[in-house]
């Protein structure tokens, strides 16, 4: 039996984005869902299993990704508030983005390598 | 035939009372006067003689005109250039028939000589004067008319002495001329001048400062005392300029160094007028100082440059205009190249994972290259458009030069074997500072690029010492490749500039535009030595703190 797969949600308003992004993370093995903005990743929290890892774009509409991190650890009590969060951005200065309570920070077009290095470091292999 | 003076020992001068020598004296000498209405020359009065004598003596063109008839007699000098007019200008003539042509305004000068008793000057009249060769032109003279006396108190004829002022009259008109040429240029090109004598403290202030004021013509002075003129002026200048404004007029009245002879300024402000219609204007000044660092002069011209003005501004905008539109571009162009790249990831991943044939594994590999390719020169062209003056931001921090240095070579160094070049790193244990690190990597980067770009597969040495001298952290980055002539020296930091164009090298010509913006906004300094055939050095000097 295939022991339970680490779950990783993607939180990316661009589709295509997204979807290579899925396929890569789903060929090393790790099971993936996505969101297209933070109030819709913020919903899918509340009703599916909580993901091991997200990975998160910035600029988005709608709710971006500083919003999404302010909420989810608006109440350090809730479990959702402990889930490690990568930020992924487009912003050419990724130092710059380190204040914000995450616990990394990759600069987009995303080196896969890089990915997975950093993905590992949250979600060891057995 | 009269003795005029009879001593012993004396011998008596002449016995003709004529005196002069030359060809009219003779001709006047020998002539048959009893037919004309002189009468024979022995019975002319003396106040005809000695008038006659005087005309013999001048060297002006001298004419004397006797008697009712006012006829005519002449000397050499007047001879030259005005007989030979007519066929016959004959001496004794009476005035009327030697010269009809005149006597329009002759006329009545001789009148007025003749019966109000005036001596009468008549300035700057034109004559036909004789040439040389017998030709005839265009001349001034001023002519003075003065009355004769005979013994027995009455007018009895007229003394003429003529000055050509023909030169002086060409000038005075070439002087019109270009006054009014001055006056035309002034008016067209907006620009008017004064002139400020500080010893008299009056200015005169050309045409065009008048229009430039909009000073109704009525009201236009040739000269206005000093204090005056600057209140006239200074209320015209806006409100928020004149603070300055009074600055520099003071300022300039005082020599900035002893030996300082004249200082030369300039300002730009603007002018409010009447309707709240703004003119801007571009005032430059001289003043000319003495031995003694007196200010003796000032000039100054002040010109109404608004035109210009709102042509800068509308460059301006459309600038603003085009570098925003690059900025969007370039974000817009960032997003499908994010997806391409890492889509070409993706492929190369599963393509070695599936154990593909080689030829897709290498076209793989090579259409992810192209990608990043694409990817750098979005960003160098992003950066162009967010470098500008005062907008490059940096996020200093306490970074170590020395392993940026050496993170970068070796991102470089497959790159460079590829080419044949090896890249040596030769620095100081620790270079420690205040700089932004992700700009300094940019720099870097750009900087071994070249290296490895133009460095014909030679060896590259990079350098990083800290000058204890000038507290500045040096980084050198040398090449022996194809160097740079000393035109492009200066050229190549400027915006697309290459020093080379060869099909061979890629890139928007950017980079060293971008690492001197980053440099210099760190309060640092780059710089190339460098001779064609030679290679290249470059030398980028960053203070420590701050």
């Amino acid at each position: 039996m295939e022991k339970a797969a680490y779950n990783i949600l993607i939180i990316e308003d661009n589709a295509t984005i997204r979807e290579v992004l899925k396929m890569g993370l789903e060929l090393e093995g790790f099971s993936v869902s996505e969101a297209g903005d933070g109030a819709e990743a913020l919903a899918a929290l509340e009703q599916s299993p909580r993901p091991n890892l997200i990975l998160l774009d910035l600029l988005m509409p709608k709710m971006n990704g500083t919003e999404f991190v302010e909420r989810i650890k608006k109440d350090p009590s809730n479990p959702n508030a402990k889930i490690p969060i990568v930020v992924i951005s487009a912003v050419a200065n990724s130092a710059r983005e380190k204040p914000l309570q995450v616990q990394e920070v990759l600069p987009k077009p995303l080196d896969f390598n890089e990915l997975f290095g950093v993905v590992r470091r949250f979600c060891p292999a057995p | 035939m009269v003795d005029v003076f009879k001593f012993k020992n004396f011998t008596p001068i002449r016995s003709d009372w004529l005196i002069g020598k030359g060809e009219m004296a003779e001709s006047i000498r020998h002539f048959d006067w009893s037919r004309t209405a002189l009468g024979p020359r022995d019975e002319w009065p003396s106040a005809l003689r000695f008038a006659v004598n005087a005309m013999l003596a001048t060297h002006f063109p001298s004419i004397v005109l006797w008697g009712p008839q006012l006829c005519l007699l002449y000397n050499d000098p007047f001879h030259k250039i005005a007989a030979d007019k007519h066929p016959i200008l004959q001496p004794g003539m009476p005035a009327k028939f030697a010269w009809p042509e005149y006597w329009d305004f002759l006329g009545p000068t001789y009148d007025r000589v003749m019966q109000n008793q005036e001596s009468v000057f008549l300035e700057d009249q034109l004559f036909s004067k004789k040439l040389q060769d017998g030709s005839f032109e265009d001349a001034w003279f001023t002519a003075s008319h003065s009355p004769i006396y005979s013994e027995n108190g009455q007018i009895a004829g007229i003394q003429v002495n003529l000055v050509e002022t023909t030169e002086r009259k060409r000038i005075m008109n070439r002087l019109h001329e270009s006054e009014s040429s001055l006056k035309e240029a002034q008016r067209l090109a907006h620009i008017g001048n004064w002139v400020l004598d500080l010893r008299t403290n009056i200015v005169k202030w050309s045409d065009e400062i008048h229009r430039l004021l909009e000073i109704p013509q009525e009201k236009w002075k040739s000269s206005y005392d000093v204090r005056e003129a600057a209140r006239i002026y200074t209320a015209m200048v806006h409100p928020d300029d004149r603070d300055r404004v009074l600055q520099e007029r003071n300022a300039t009245l005082v020599p900035s160094h002893p030996s300082e002879k004249s200082q030369h300024y300039e300002i730009e402000y603007r002018l409010m007028m009447r309707d709240g219609r703004i003119k801007f204007i571009l005032a430059k000044r001289e003043t000319d100082f003495n031995q003694n660092g007196d200010a003796i002069r000032t000039i100054g011209t002040a010109q109404d440059i608004t035109e210009r003005k709102a042509l800068e501004a509308e460059l301006r905008a459309a600038i603003e205009v085009r570098d925003e539109f690059m900025s969007v571009a370039s974000h817009e162009l960032k997003t499908p190249l994010t997806a391409l790249s890492m889509q070409l990831q993706l492929l190369n991943r599963i393509a070695l994972l599936r154990d593909a044939d080689q030829k897709i594994v290498s076209l793989g590999k090579a259409a992810f290259l192209s990608s990043q390719s694409l990817a750098s020169l979005l960003d160098e062209l992003l950066d162009v458009t967010r470098i500008r003056v005062g907008k490059l931001t940096l996020d200093k921090r306490e970074m170590d030069l020395r392993c940026a240095a050496i993170e970068a070579v070796n991102q470089f160094q497959e790159e460079a074997k590829e080419k044949g070049s090896t890249i040596t790193v030769t620095t100081a244990p620790i270079v420690r500072g205040d700089w932004d690190p992700s700009r300094i990597n940019q720099v870097l980067l750009n900087l071994i690029s070249n290296a490895i770009k133009y460095g014909e597969g030679k060896p590259i040495e990079v350098a990083l010492f800290i000058d204890h001298r000038s507290g500045n952290a040096s980084l050198r980055v040398k090449d022996y490749g194809i160097g740079i002539s000393t035109e492009m020296q200066t050229k190549i930091f400027e915006r697309f500039q290459r020093a080379i164009s060869s099909d061979k090298v890629t890139g928007l010509g950017l980079g060293l535009y971008i690492a001197r913006q980053i440099v210099e906004a760190h309060g640092g300094s780059i710089r190339v030595e460098s001779e064609p055939g030679m290679g290249s050095l470059f030398i980028v000097e960053l203070p420590l703190h701050r």
